[in-house]
């Protein structure tokens, strides 16, 4: 997917771990993980409006498209 | 969680009848052995606990049969008729007499009779390959479901573990779709070889006493299609799995 999660980035700025968010938006770790590490094929705008309300974010700092054939970027 | 529990036994259910398949078809290769070799009679009734009759084991080999007769128009009380069957289907006021016949109603009468059973054999204890190829014929088929139903266990205790959608559910409806279809379509080709009329025995009879007994087809019969329907059915639920394991994996990953 040409989409890349940027999720790790913005919790390293606010300086929160994955469990702090996980505990304030009210999802499991384990979901946050899925969408961290890049293997969510979908993402719902609830979670994505609680993500962003908590990291005081917008959507873009999250989710940033890439081209597929992007020097350094492999196919997932 | 009930639904859960109910698959849980259900899969026990299935997996110890897949046992107790398997161990008569053990128990009756073994007997067909010990006859076959000589070492001992064919025995047609085994206790599965000696001493006792709880569980009993009865196999003896057989081939169809079957008897059919024409149903006399009238029963002649005072000389009935030898080459048809005297008998009437009586109405709710009983048979029409005119002496000397007993005669049917007139809206609806039996015509013929068709009976269909079972021919079953015994032979002295050393080689024949009829009784052979019906041993060896039971056995397999007894193995053949006993796999169908380890497969069903399997299958149900993976659903009671997981979500049903999985690749495992998937996988077993497949081989149990593909083993019915197979073993239905291996059947008959098997029987072309092992059938009473490959090894050339037929069916002489003398008089014209008796119920007019015939051996059923002496060759075999095609595949039962209800089965093949069964197994393609089978097949088909797997593919219904299939989508419902990638919608699965939708929804699991989306967050």
């Amino acid at each position: 997917m040409a989409i890349d999660i940027r999720l790790d980035h913005v919790l390293l700025d606010r300086r929160m771990t994955l469990t702090e968010l996980a505990d304030r938006v009210g999802i499991t770790v384990a979901n946050l993980s899925i969408l961290k590490t890049g293997k969510a094929r979908a993402v719902r705008l609830a979670t994505l409006d609680a993500i962003c309300r908590e990291l005081d974010c917008q959507p873009g700092d999250l989710l940033v498209h890439v081209a597929d054939d992007a020097p350094g970027r492999t196919s997932r | 969680m009930r639904r859960t529990r109910t698959f849980a036994v259900t899969a026990w259910v299935a997996l110890a009848a897949a046992v107790g398949t398997a161990l008569a078809g053990a128990v009756i290769a073994a007997t067909g052995i010990i006859g076959l070799t000589g070492w001992g009679d064919y025995d047609h009734r085994v206790s599965l606990l000696p001493g006792t009759d709880l569980v009993e084991l009865r196999y003896q080999p057989s081939w169809e049969v079957r008897a059919a007769a024409e149903v006399c128009p009238r029963i002649d009380l005072d000389h009935p008729d030898r080459s048809c069957e005297n008998v009437i289907l009586r109405g709710a006021d009983g048979p029409r007499q005119e002496k000397p016949y007993l005669l049917p109603e007139e809206d609806l009468r039996a015509v013929a009779a068709e009976l269909e059973g079972r021919l079953l054999l015994d032979a002295e204890p050393g080689w024949n390959p009829l009784v052979a190829s019906l041993y060896a014929m039971t056995v397999l088929g007894l193995l053949v479901v006993a796999f169908l139903l380890a497969q069903l266990g399997l299958l149900l205790r993976a659903a009671s573990r997981d979500a049903p959608f999985t690749d495992q559910v998937v996988r077993r409806l497949r081989v149990m779709g593909v083993t019915l279809i197979g073993w239905e379509l291996l059947e008959p080709i098997l029987w072309l070889f092992l059938s009473p009329k490959a090894w050339d025995y037929g069916f002489v009879r003398a008089g014209d006493q008796g119920m007019g007994l015939e051996l059923g087809s002496m060759e075999p019969g095609g595949p039962q299609l209800t089965l093949v329907a069964v197994g393609a059915l089978l097949l088909l639920l797997g593919q219904v799995f299939r989508r419902g394991v990638h919608l699965e994996d939708e929804q699991r990953l989306t967050v």
